[in-house]
C-alpha cells in the first residue's frame, strides 16, 4: 500500500511539473511564434500521455491497447519522445534536409513493431536517441550558451537513465528531477543564472550610460 | 492480324528502348561533365535528369534480357521482373520514382523534403530485406508516379521549366507502358511514343517555352 502511494505522489508530482512546462512553453510560443516550441508542446504532451498511462496502470486499470505483435500505444508515444528529440537537435544544428528523417524513421520502425515482437530495432533507436542526442545537447547548449538546450539535453539525459535503471524508485525520481529540469530551462533558469555574461552585461550597461550622458 | 501487329509493334519498341534511351543517357551524361567544366559548378537538376534516365536504361536493359532475348528462359522472375516485390526491374522503377520525387522538391525549393523520398524508399528496401515484405511498393510506386507527374507538369507551367514540363510528359508516355498497358495497342503506341519523346528532349529541342529556368 505504501509502495502504491509514494508511486502515486511522484507520478502525480510529474504530471504537475508537466502541466506548468506545457503552460509556460505555450505561454513562450504566444509570444514568439516561433516553431521549435510547438515540437516542445507536442512532447511534453507525450509525455503527460505516458504520465497518464502510469497512473492508471497503478490502479490495475490498462489504456495501453497493443496492435499487431507488439505496437502499443506507449510505444507511439515513446517513438514521438524520440522524434521530437532528434528533431530539436536537427534543429539546433539547422540541419534541414533531415527534419523528416526521424518521422520517416519512426513510421518504420513502427511498423516493424506491428509485424514483428522484435524489439532490437526499437531499442537500437532509444539507445542512440537517449543517450547520443543530449550529451551532444548539453555540449551545443554549453557551447553557444543556449540555456533551454542545455536544460532540455540534460532532462532527456536525466530521463533515458531513469528509462534504463531497473532499481525501484529511482528511476520515478529520476524523471521528477528531469521534469524539473526541464521546467527551469523553459523558465530560461540557465540563461539568467548559469549562462550569464556579467562584464557583457555591464560593458553594455556601461555603453548605454555613456550614450546618456553624451546626449546630455 | 491485330495481335501480331501488337506483337510486332512489341519487338520493335523494346528495340527502340533499350538503343534509344542509353544513348540518351549517354547524351545526357556528357551534358552534365561538359556544363560541370564550363561553369564548374554542378547543375543539380541536369544530373538528377541524368540518373532518372541512367534508371531508366538499367530497368528497361532487364526487361529487354527477360523478354526479347533467349535468356528470359534461364532468368528468376521472382529477381529480374516482379513488380509486386522487390526485384531488379521493380527497384529501378522505384528509384526513378524517387529521383522524380525529389525533383519535384528541388525545383520548388522545398529544403526540408530533399532527402524525403530517398528515406522512404532506403526504409521499405531495409524492410525488404529484413522480413521479405513489400507491401509499400507498389502503392508507393502508383500513388509517386501520379504525385510527380501532376507537380512536375505543375512545376513546369509555373515556372515555365522545359526539363520539368518535358520530363512531366516523358513520365506521362512510359509510366503506362512499364506498370499496366504494355501488352494493349495504346500500350504498344506510347512504347513507340517515349523513345521518341525522349530523344527529343534529351539532345535539348523540347523548348516549348522561350526562357529557361535559371538556377
Amino acid at each position: 500500500m505504501s509502495d502504491f502511494l509514494v508511486s502515486l505522489t511522484l507520478e502525480i508530482i510529474f504530471l504537475i511539473f508537466c502541466v506548468i512546462t506545457i503552460i509556460i512553453i505555450l505561454r513562450t510560443y504566444f509570444e514568439n511564434r516561433e516553431s521549435v516550441y510547438i515540437g516542445l508542446i507536442a512532447f511534453f504532451a507525450a509525455m503527460l500521455f505516458n504520465s497518464i498511462f502510469r497512473v492508471t496502470n497503478l490502479f490495475n486499470i490498462t489504456l495501453d491497447l497493443v496492435f499487431g505483435a507488439r505496437l502499443s500505444f506507449s510505444n507511439i508515444i515513446a517513438l514521438v519522445i524520440f522524434d521530437i528529440q532528434l528533431i530539436f537537435f536537427l534543429y539546433l544544428k539547422k540541419l534541414k534536409k533531415f527534419y523528416y528523417l526521424p518521422i520517416v524513421a519512426s513510421f518504420y520502425l513502427g511498423f516493424g513493431l506491428y509485424i514483428d515482437e522484435t524489439l532490437i530495432f526499437f531499442i537500437s533507436y532509444a539507445v542512440v536517441i537517449g543517450f547520443i542526442i543530449p550529451v551532444i545537447l548539453i555540449r551545443e547548449g554549453r557551447k553557444t550558451r543556449n540555456g533551454l538546450a542545455f536544460g532540455l539535453g540534460l532532462f532527456f539525459l536525466i530521463y533515458g537513465l531513469g528509462k534504463m535503471l531497473q532499481v525501484p524508485i529511482v528511476p520515478e525520481i529520476l524523471r521528477i528531477v528531469g521534469i524539473i529540469v526541464s521546467t527551469l530551462a523553459v523558465l530560461e533558469f540557465f540563461d539568467k543564472y548559469l549562462f550569464h555574461d556579467k562584464e557583457e552585461k555591464e560593458r553594455i550597461q556601461s555603453a548605454w550610460i555613456s550614450k546618456l550622458t553624451a546626449k546630455k | 492480324m491485330i495481335l501480331q501487329t501488337v506483337d510486332l509493334v512489341e519487338v520493335v519498341a523494346n528495340y527502340l528502348g533499350i538503343t534509344i534511351i542509353p544513348i540518351m543517357t549517354i547524351i545526357l551524361g556528357r551534358k552534365v561533365i561538359l556544363e560541370r567544366r564550363k561553369i564548374n559548378k554542378f547543375n543539380m537538376i541536369r544530373f538528377i535528369i541524368f540518373c532518372i534516365f541512367l534508371t531508366l536504361s538499367w530497368l528497361l536493359m532487364w526487361e529487354f534480357l527477360y523478354e526479347s532475348t533467349p535468356l528470359g528462359g534461364v532468368l528468376n522472375y521472382e529477381l529480374v521482373k516482379a513488380i509486386y516485390t522487390f526485384s531488379l526491374y521493380s527497384f529501378g522503377i522505384g528509384l526513378m520514382i524517387t529521383l522524380s520525387l525529389v525533383m519535384m522538391t528541388y525545383i520548388n525549393r522545398w529544403e526540408s523534403l530533399y532527402y524525403v523520398p530517398f528515406f522512404i524508399f532506403a526504409g521499405m528496401f531495409i524492410v525488404f530485406l529484413l522480413t521479405e515484405i513489400a507491401i509499400f511498393l507498389i502503392p508507393y510506386i502508383f500513388a509517386g508516379g501520379v504525385i510527380a507527374v501532376v507537380f512536375l507538369f505543375a512545376t513546369g507551367l509555373r515556372l515555365k521549366d522545359n526539363s520539368s514540363f518535358g520530363l512531366a510528359i516523358f513520365a506521362t508516355l512510359i509510366f503506362p507502358t512499364l506498370m499496366v498497358a504494355e501488352k494493349t495497342i495504346v500500350g504498344q503506341i506510347l512504347s513507340l511514343a517515349y523513345p521518341i519523346f525522349g530523344i527529343i528532349f534529351a539532345l535539348g529541342y523540347f523548348k516549348l517555352f522561350k526562357a529557361d529556368v535559371v538556377e
